[in-house]
């Protein structure tokens, strides 16, 4: 009891806050489409269910697949607040700014992507700058991004290609 | 030496001169169309890119115009914007990133008329087998069904724009050289087609025509740099410019611009504020071949 006074108090004194509680703009231009959720339409007039379950419709094209089975909707969407985001330790976070959130647990990747060396700037190299925020890349619901089939390989030396693309013109 | 050379040149281009007469039938050729004839003469005179004075290249920009409407029927722009005051260009790549989807090669192909029939191409994609670093132990011809393939890494290769290029010390012409941005070019107008060049580059960043490129009308960047995208003729070399034409101009190269995983982050070195620098300064980065002393502008890093 005396001890927890104690450290209420100097908690009271930090001149700095936890480092959830506020988080700064990024510092550069974002960009990428934002998806909002409509849960008010139906979550106003019914409750949902915040144990984790398998999905039904309506929400069965969500394949929930991010944390290995730790996370559930209401780690990143709270029920009194659909409109905007919020982790169980995170502030509350608007859509347009999703890093606020993901860096609660990516905190390596979110400091990478600040600094530029995570994701990617679009447009031009020199100026302000613009990047892709989380989300134009990740799908928060399975963020991990899904092999696929590579563009072809090179033409290995002394094999012929394209003799359909009027090769005898430019000779080949 | 200055006098023989302007002297000499004097002569060239009062035989041009000349040969233009007897082909244009004394009209005058200033009012007239070149012919294809009058423009082959006059590209064989050519000086050096590096020498030549600002009419002569207003002139060479119009012919290689000229040129390609001719050859592919094409209406393209040739441009010589300079290098860009206080910018160095350079290039990471984030090793843990790549997947090798091979997107950066695609676009680079598109981008800057490249061969379509001898796969001409300035971005190779190694696969390497993981646990090792061995060069010989790569296969750039991989044909994954999907990346990444569980057994390898890969490791994406092009032109390190070196600051002491080995490509630009083999030129017995100096037809290559390293511009004030960092980017090395080749003049192809004065290649003479040796391959010196391409063998003395440690990083196979170098590409021969053998053939004309096998270009279709449809497929021509119309967006063309002189010293970069420009078609290219039969017999000389190329290789990545970080797509000149578009870099200078403040664009990002196309590689970058096409990798889906965000692996690449090109920007300017004396910027303390760019990505790159942040890279450099906060990341774990090294180079390829640093040993052959080439000094690359290209780092390679993992997300630690
Ligand atoms: S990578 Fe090769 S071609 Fe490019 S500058 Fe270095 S030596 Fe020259
Ligand atoms: S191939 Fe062209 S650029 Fe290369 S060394 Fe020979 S003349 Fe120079």
């Amino acid at each position: 009891m005396f001890y927890s006074i104690i450290s209420a108090a100097l908690l009271l004194l930090l001149p700095v806050s936890p480092i959830w509680a506020g988080e700064k703009e990024a510092s550069f231009k974002l960009t990428g489409p934002v998806t909002t959720l409509a849960c008010k339409m139906c979550h106003t007039w019914r409750k949902p269910v915040l144990k984790q379950r398998d999905l039904k419709a309506p929400h069965n094209k969500i394949k929930l697949n991010h944390g290995a089975g730790q996370l559930w909707c209401f780690s990143c969407h709270k029920e009194n607040n659909y409109a905007n985001l919020q982790g169980d330790k995170s502030a509350v976070v608007d859509f347009k700014n999703p890093q606020k959130l993901c860096r609660t647990c990516h905190f390596r990747q979110v400091k990478s992507w600040r600094g530029g060396a995570h994701g990617k700037r679009t447009g031009s190299w020199q100026g302000e700058r613009t990047s892709w925020r989380c989300t134009a890349c990740h799908n928060p619901h399975s963020p991990q991004i899904a092999p696929f089939k590579p563009s072809p390989p090179p033409r290995r030396p002394g094999t012929v290609v394209n003799i359909d693309k009027s090769e005898s013109k430019n000779g080949g | 030496m200055v006098d023989n050379r302007s002297s000499r040149r004097g002569f060239l281009q009062g035989t041009v001169a000349l040969t233009a007469l007897l082909a244009g039938g004394c009209s005058s050729s200033k009012e007239q169309p070149k012919t294809a004839f009058e423009d082959s003469v006059a590209t064989f005179f050519q000086d050096n890119y590096q020498v030549m004075t600002k009419d002569e290249i207003k002139e060479v920009l119009a012919r290689v115009e000229r040129r390609v409407k001719r050859e592919y029927g094409v209406d393209i722009k040739c441009e010589n914007t300079p290098p860009v005051a206080d910018v160095a260009f350079g290039y990471a790549l984030n090793l843990s990133k790549c997947k090798g989807t091979r997107r950066c090669v695609e676009a680079c192909v598109s981008e800057n008329n490249c061969g379509r029939n001898h796969s001409l191409e300035n971005i190779r994609v190694l696969a390497m087998p993981h646990g090792t670093m061995d060069l010989n132990k790569s296969d750039h011809y991989y044909d994954h069904e999907q990346v990444p393939n569980s057994n390898d890494w890969y490791l994406p290769i092009q032109c390190h724009q070196c600051d002491e290029p080995a490509c630009v010390q083999a030129c017995p012409v100096e037809a290559t050289w390293k511009e004030k941005d960092g980017i090395v070019v080749i003049d192809y107008d004065w290649c003479i087609g040796c391959r010196y060049c391409s063998v003395a580059c440690p990083y196979w960043a170098r590409h021969f025509n053998w053939s004309k490129p096998n270009l279709q009308p449809d497929e021509i960047n119309p967006k063309t740099h002189y010293l970069g995208n420009r078609p290219r003729e039969a017999g000389v070399m190329e290789k990545c410019t970080f797509c000149i034409q578009k870099t200078r101009k403040g664009e990002l190269p196309a590689c970058q611009e096409a990798c889906p995983t965000g692996a690449r982050v090109f920007g300017n070195l004396l910027d303390p504020q760019s990505e790159i620098r942040y890279i450099l300064e906060n990341k774990n980065v090294f180079r390829l071949k640093e040993e052959q002393g080439t000094q690359p502008n290209f780092w390679y890093f993992y997300d630690v």
